[in-house]
């Protein structure tokens, strides 16, 4: 019920701003502007096999808007089994289709994933989202924001009450989820972050979050399924959660330059739609969402200010990497590590032969037996 | 006469059987409930392979036999290589006699003992019954067809008392116990129990001889046990194999014992503490049975030592890491020793008779579900390992009461000890 | 342990030991009564639970099947040929099928038979893009149970043959299988896929046997028959995905051979019928020659079931078909075995069931009933010590029994496989059983003049051998519940000898209507009796079912390696005997009684 409340008091505040917009003149007025200069996206589908297609359904789905919005694909990084479009149920190869019109193939655009197969695990989405990483991880399966970036994060998949199941072997608990943005947030990693989650129970992944401005968006509360939407009777499975379903169906409408506000989209998870009742949480988030663009976090418009470069800060740093050491390394330098083609090598410090253990054997019996003879009190 | 006819009966049960029928012995060296990676027939035959062809016997982690234990039978087998599952069942019948006879010399030994102690005459169970409870035991029997290396501790642990309580050799005892030791590691235990006996049957005590010498000996038994491994080998590799493997329960293979499932069901972090704490309960009881029992060269009434050293090796072989029938089979089979001291007062060997009986029927028939049939799970053979852990705690529990029981009716006399009814407070 | 101690003390103060001890046979009997009860409490409401999918991946009746239109023609085209076939000839030698299959595909193999004589044609498609290391068998009987020529199922074998042929959503592979009959041929042809046969296809996760006898167009409803050998089942998914994809065509779903007015009843009486039906045939899968054919692919982790059409309108052909290729793509689904939801269980409708822990009750109290029973007899004329000195003797008598059952089982078993005239040489068997159990029970009526066994003796052997039943039944508690629930209850009244010898050493009543109480007794638990009772009554038997019957259990061993029959021999029988030779050798003697209560 906690839950509720605030969406409930949303819902009236938003309804009275809608009222306000009507009558207002110029709605812009009342747009917010967040301050950011570069957008990411952080797309997890948890779950992996092929019953599962719903749930990379989901993901590519929101891929493709984001991407179609304007975030470049350096900066999504895709989580997912990817083990759909090319299984052997699939009846038709290659491609994951989020409707059963299988108007879009979602796999058959440009498709770059980040982290695929048993990669998708809570140490490394924690890893990602922390940028914990030893020095060889590449550039690309890293999330490189900064204090001015919004990050969008939308997870998919299995889940209970304060828990996310990653592919049947782990699970992520709201509390490590918390623990994971406030790291962020203490790391300067992002100005605001948009949670979306769309699981089981996916309101109690959102509860224990305690860092400052993220908004966050659940499926379904406490003790409550999230549906899918349809099945494609032709593919044999489910290939879209209600929820997502429906946040698509927004979005579809939403172009690059788009002024429409993220309130509008809260307007649609009705539960008439998403037969569960979803969550919205706004209280560590420190704008209104009825002035916050959809484009603040779902786009890559940004305000960007340019300034006259500082030369002298700029080879102080240089100077001062060269000291450290930290050039990169020498590309030609491979370790080589010699495999023996040999037989079978023994690592014995000597060999036994047959004899000689008969010989050591022969001399242990005698010793064991003189002290066994000797030994009379 | 009849000590002879049980014998010979004893022998052609365990060396015709699998000489005729040879696959008995590779199905039951296969047999989860009889067989385990560290006693395996099977795996000391792959050691065999081993040997024949050059590779360091521990390499692959296949072979848990200690080096000395395999060479020995290596040679043994080599005597008649064609013939050479006829020596061994030749060798496994032979150790089995000796046991049982070596149980029907502690037999006497007990009694005579327990008359001087109680100053009355104590009639124990005729040998012949003692040496049929041992080759009878059906425990021990499967244990024999299946060739488990385990043959030979019970051997050396009986030897031991024998040579410790009937031949009065302590040093003996103590080398025994080193060899026991040597071969399956969990005995090493047991030198709590056999330091107390030793110094309770001793005339003179003297403590410093007795306990002092006789430890030493057993350490450099062992000692010496393992540096000729060592030599034999030339790597270090058996004592991880042998003894690391049974302190680590590093092959999740299930068998009769509580723990394997633990390892097996429950998430990996928690690995350390359970095997810390399994081993310290592997031995931690071992000192305070032997105190509690001990005998007082005063009150010649009470405490038991033998007794002692008895539930000390039924506590070994319930919580150890690769439990196998047999191991409670020797444990039942000397049971008939305390035919006049401790059993008439003991109450619920029926209840654990049947439980065990019951045991027996289920485990193989729920393995088979589970390895078989897929309809079963691991669950529920572990539930069978679990009633085993029951039929040796009621036996366990029920002996040291019924010692209790008798203590205080040698110590107060009552009337009418048939009318007795003693409980714990 | 102390509040065992507790309670045994209470015992001894109120001295309820001796109490106890006369209550015994009255606690022994309600308990199997209770048995009973709680097997008939069962399908009523609120008892039993509904079926579900326990398995997500297996979404039945989630996926079009487009096996319809088009298909219809190539379904005729087929049936046209079919109809004209010789099936007993074609059976062994199909050469127009192996040019089909191949024409479409498949890689046609043969398993020759040698025990049966007969050839099995069967064809393998591997998957295209799958790991090959998976299978989904469907298997097309010449012959289905009833022994009509499966017309139906083997016009939709080719037909389905063309149209899987044609997918390439198959991730495990797939065989068809062409045996004689569902029998004992299927069954060494599946012994053969896992030992001998160089064709295979990966191991074999679910397999469907198909029988639809007629040739029409039409069919009324579904049939499903799912026990296996042994007390095994199929795992209760496959059931339910079956029943799901049926009811997705709106096609009605049979067990138990439920005519298809009952299949609507929701009463109890018809999930009664069911589910006391469900653990006869469980019992006695293996046995019956008309064997179903899902029952042959026990013993090999493999989930079986058959699916038959009844009826003669309703639905078409191609539905039948389309069931079958459903129904192969939820299984195609599964990542690997079957594993969740249940394998022990009995239906009460082909959408409500039991799980074991609610019924297994039923046969835990039997047992105990039996072991109270083998109580009774030990208190009633064995001291301790008696015990203990002749427990020995007691052992080597029953092994002396044991033995010659073993020997007799096997004699009789190795005579009647290798008969030329199997069903004559049975015949004259079970009139030689017949009569030797007469015989016994004649002779304990006859007099008290033979009296090998000691006082001690007799009681123990009697003592031991309800024991020993009590073990039988609880060694096959889980593993195959309907037998020993079965031969629990038909050995009941061996429990009541010994309270009925008690009688007559008390003197109550008179004596010769006790020995034939006791000569009862132990006619109707004979398991010779049970044999002869159930050939007659089940499978509209008589006479020649009872020869049917019999045949069928000597073979079980042989043809479909069933453990029934040396379940019978070797554990029921030599327990009827020890008390039957209790009861005509023994000495019961009533002094010894009434000193010892003295």
């Amino acid at each position: 019920m906690k839950l509720n409340i605030p969406w409930l008091l949303w819902a009236i505040i938003s309804s009275v701003y809608a009222l306000e917009a009507a009558e207002a003149i110029s709605p812009e007025k009342q747009l917010s502007t967040s301050g950011h200069t570069n957008n990411w996206a952080v797309l997890v589908s948890t779950s992996r096999f092929w019953f599962n297609y719903r749930h990379m359904a989901n993901t590519l789905s929101l891929y493709r808007t984001v991407k179609r919005l304007g975030v470049p694909d350096s900066q999504i990084i895709l989580m997912m089994a990817d083990d759909i479009a090319c299984n052997p149920r699939n009846a038709f190869p290659g491609t994951i289709f989020n409707n059963m019109d299988q108007a879009i193939d979602l796999y058959g655009d440009d498709i770059e994933v980040d982290y695929r197969g048993y990669e998708v695990t809570v140490e490394n989405f924690v890893r990602l989202l922390t940028d914990r990483w030893d020095e060889n991880q590449p550039r690309s399966k890293r999330l490189l924001t900064d204090e001015n970036s919004n990050v969008f994060i939308y997870l998919t998949g299995h889940g209970g009450n304060e828990f996310l199941k990653f592919q049947d072997a782990e699970e992520i608990g709201a509390y490590d989820l918390a623990d994971t943005f406030q790291q962020m947030h203490e790391k300067k990693r992002y100005k605001e972050i948009f949670f979306m989650i769309d699981t089981c129970q996916a309101n109690t992944m959102y509860l224990r979050i305690y860092s400052p401005n993220i908004l966050c968006v659940g499926s379904s509360r406490l003790d409550e399924s999230s549906y899918s939407h349809h099945s494609d009777m032709d593919v044999g499975v489910a290939v879209i959660d209600r929820f997502t379903y429906y946040t698509l169906e927004f979005l579809e409408k939403i172009d690059k330059n788009s002024q429409t506000t993220i309130d509008k989209l809260f307007e649609e998870y009705t539960f008439e739609n998403v037969h569960s009742h979803p969550g919205i949480r706004t209280d560590l988030y420190g704008r209104d969402p009825a002035t916050v663009r959809l484009t603040d976090f779902f786009g890559n418009v940004q305000e960007v200010t340019v300034r006259d470069k500082n030369e002298l800060l700029l080879s102080t740093v240089k100077s001062t990497r060269m000291q450290e050491g930290q050039l990169p390394v020498d590309d030609h330098e491979i370790l080589r590590i010699p495999i023996s083609n040999k037989g079978y090598e023994s690592t014995a410090l000597h060999q036994v032969s047959k004899k000689e253990s008969q010989i050591i054997m022969a001399v242990l019996v005698a010793f064991l037996g003189l002290i066994w003879a000797v030994s009379k009190e | 006469m009849s000590l002879t006819r049980v014998l010979v009966a004893g022998a052609a049960v365990r060396f015709l059987i699998p000489t005729f029928l040879p696959h008995i012995v590779d199905i039951l060296a296969g047999t989860a409930e009889v067989s385990t990676p560290i006693d395996s027939f099977r795996s000391l035959q792959e050691a065999f392979f081993y040997l024949d062809n050059g590779i360091d016997l521990y390499d692959g982690a296949m072979v848990h036999h200690p080096p000395i234990f395999v060479s020995l039978m290596k040679s043994a087998g080599d005597l008649a290589p064609a013939y050479a599952y006829i020596i061994y069942n030749a060798l496994f019948t032979l150790v089995d006699l000796g046991t049982a006879y070596k149980i029907t010399k502690l037999n006497t030994w007990y009694n005579q003992h327990q008359s001087l102690r109680l100053g009355r005459s104590v009639e124990g169970l005729s040998p012949h019954l003692l040496a049929a409870f041992y080759l009878f035991n059906p425990l021990i029997v499967l244990t024999n067809w299946a060739h488990s290396s385990a043959i030979f501790t019970y051997f050396m642990i009986v030897e031991l008392l024998v040579q410790a309580l009937v031949d009065h050799n302590m040093f003996r005892g103590a080398i025994a116990l080193g060899v026991a030791a040597y071969l399956s590691f969990v005995p090493i235990y047991l030198i709590v129990p056999y330091l107390a006996l030793v110094y309770a049957v001793s005339k003179p005590r003297d403590w410093r001889v007795l306990i002092l010498k006789c430890f030493c000996v057993f350490f450099f038994a062992v000692t010496l046990l393992v540096l000729v491994s060592f030599a034999l080998t030339a790597l270090p590799d058996f004592v991880i194999q042998c003894y690391w493997l049974v302190l680590s329960f590093q092959k999740f293979a299930p068998n009769l014992g509580l723990w394997w499932y633990i390892f097996t069901e429950m998430f990996d972090f928690f690995n350390p503490l359970y095997k810390g704490i399994f081993n310290l309960y592997n031995c931690v009881f071992v000192a305070p049975i032997a105190l509690r029992f001990f005998e007082s060269a005063k009150d010649k009434k009470t405490g038991d030592s033998f007794l002692a050293f008895y539930l000390c090796l039924l506590w070994v072989s319930f919580s150890k890491s690769y439990p196998i029938v047999g191991d409670l089979g020797l444990a039942v089979s000397m049971l008939p020793i305390f035919s006049q001291t401790v059993i008439p007062h003991t109450k619920f060997l029926f209840i654990s008779t049947l439980t065990l009986i019951v045991c027996l029927l289920l485990s193989p028939i729920f393995y088979y579900c589970w390895i078989v049939l897929g309809n079963g799970n691991s669950n529920f053979f572990y539930s069978m390992s679990l009633i085993m852990g029951v039929v040796y705690i009621i036996l366990f529990l029920d002996i040291i009461w019924g010692r209790l029981v008798m203590d205080y009716i040698e110590t107060n006399e009552p009337k009418d000890p048939a009318k007795l009814r003693l409980t714990q407070i | 342990m102390a509040l065992a101690e507790t309670v045994l003390r209470k015992v001894y103060k109120l001295g309820l030991l001796p109490k106890l001890f006369l209550i015994l046979p009255r606690v022994s009997f309600l308990l199997a009564l209770a048995s009973v009860a709680w097997l008939l409490m069962l399908p009523m409401d609120g008892q039993f639970r509904n079926t579900y999918i326990s398995e997500n991946a297996l979404m039945p009746g989630q996926v079009t099947s487009y096996f319809r239109e088009s298909e219809w023609n190539y379904v005729r085209g087929f049936r046209s040929e079919v109809v004209n076939w010789n099936f007993s000839e074609m059976s062994t030698d199909n050469e127009l099928l192996t040019n089909w299959l191949q024409d479409f595909g498949w890689s046609v193999s043969k398993h020759r038979d040698p025990k049966t004589n007969t050839t099995t044609t069967y064809a393998i498609m591997h998957a295209p893009r799958g790991d090959n290391t998976e299978a989904m068998v469907l298997v097309v009987p010449y012959f289905t149970s009833e022994g009509m020529p499966n017309k139906g199922g083997l016009t939709l074998g080719p037909a389905l043959a063309n149209y899987f042929a044609k997918m390439s959503i198959w991730s495990k592979n797939l065989i068809l299988v062409f045996p004689h009959n569902g029998h004992s041929v299927l069954r060494s042809w599946v012994e053969a896929y896992h030992t001998t046969l160089d064709a295979t296809a990966g191991s074999i996760d679910a397999a469907l046997v198909v029988e639809y006898p007629s040739d029409s167009d039409a069919f009324g409803h579904l049939e499903i028959n799912y026990e296996g050998l042994n007390g095994q089942l199929p795992n209760l998914d496959l059931i339910n995905t079956v029943t799901t994809v049926a009811s997705h065509e709106g096609i009605r779903v049979s067990v138990q051979g439920m005519s298809p007015d009952d299949i609507d009843k929701r009463d109890y009486w018809s999930r009664l019928q069911v589910f006391a039906s469900g653990i006869l045939r469980l019992a006695t899968a293996g046995i019956s020659s008309k064997s179903p054919g899902c029952e042959s692919f026990s013993g090999w982790q493999i989930q079986a079931i058959t699916i038959s059409a009844a009826g003669e309108k309703g639905h078409d052909v191609t539905q039948f078909g389309r069931i079958i290729d459903s129904s192969f793509r939820s299984v195609n689904n599964l990542l690997e075995k079957f594993h969740q939801s249940f394998f022990f269980y009995l239906l009460m409708s082909p959408r409500h069931f039991v799980s074991i822990g609610t019924y297994l009750p039923a046969a835990v109290l039997v047992a105990v009933s039996f072991a109270i029973s083998s109580l009774y007899s030990l208190a009633s004329g064995v001291t301790t010590p008696e015990f203990i000195t002749h427990i020995s003797d007691v052992l080597f008598i029953f092994t002396g029994i044991e033995a010659v059952c073993l020997l007799l089982s096997l004699l009789m078993q190795t005579i009647v496989v290798n008969a030329t005239e199997g069903y004559t040489t049975t015949i004259t068997i079970v009139y030689g059983l017949v009569i030797s159990t007469l015989v016994t029970v004649l002779s304990t009526l006859a007099g008290n003049n033979i009296k090998i066994l000691s006082k001690t003796h007799s009681y123990m052997l009697l003592a031991f051998a309800l024991f020993f039943i009590a073990m039988l039944i609880v060694s096959m508690l889980i593993v195959h519940f309907a037998l020993a629930f079965s031969i629990g209850i038909c050995a009941l009244p061996l429990t009541f000898i010994q309270p009925l010898i008690n009688m007559c050493n008390a003197g109550n009543g008179s004596l010769i209507k006790h020995k034939l109480r006791i000569a009862m007794c132990l006619l109707i638990s004979s398991p010779i009796t049970v044999v002869v009772a159930l050939g007659y009554l089940i499978n509209d038997g008589g006479m020649f079912g009872i020869a049917n019957f019999s045949h069928g259990l000597f073979v079980s061993w042989d043809a479909m390696q069933s453990w029934t029959y040396f379940i019978i021999a070797l554990g029921w029988y030599p327990a009827w005997s020890a008390i039957a030779v209790a009861c005509i050798f023994g000495d019961f003697r009533i002094e010894s009684v009434k000193q010892k209560a003295d």
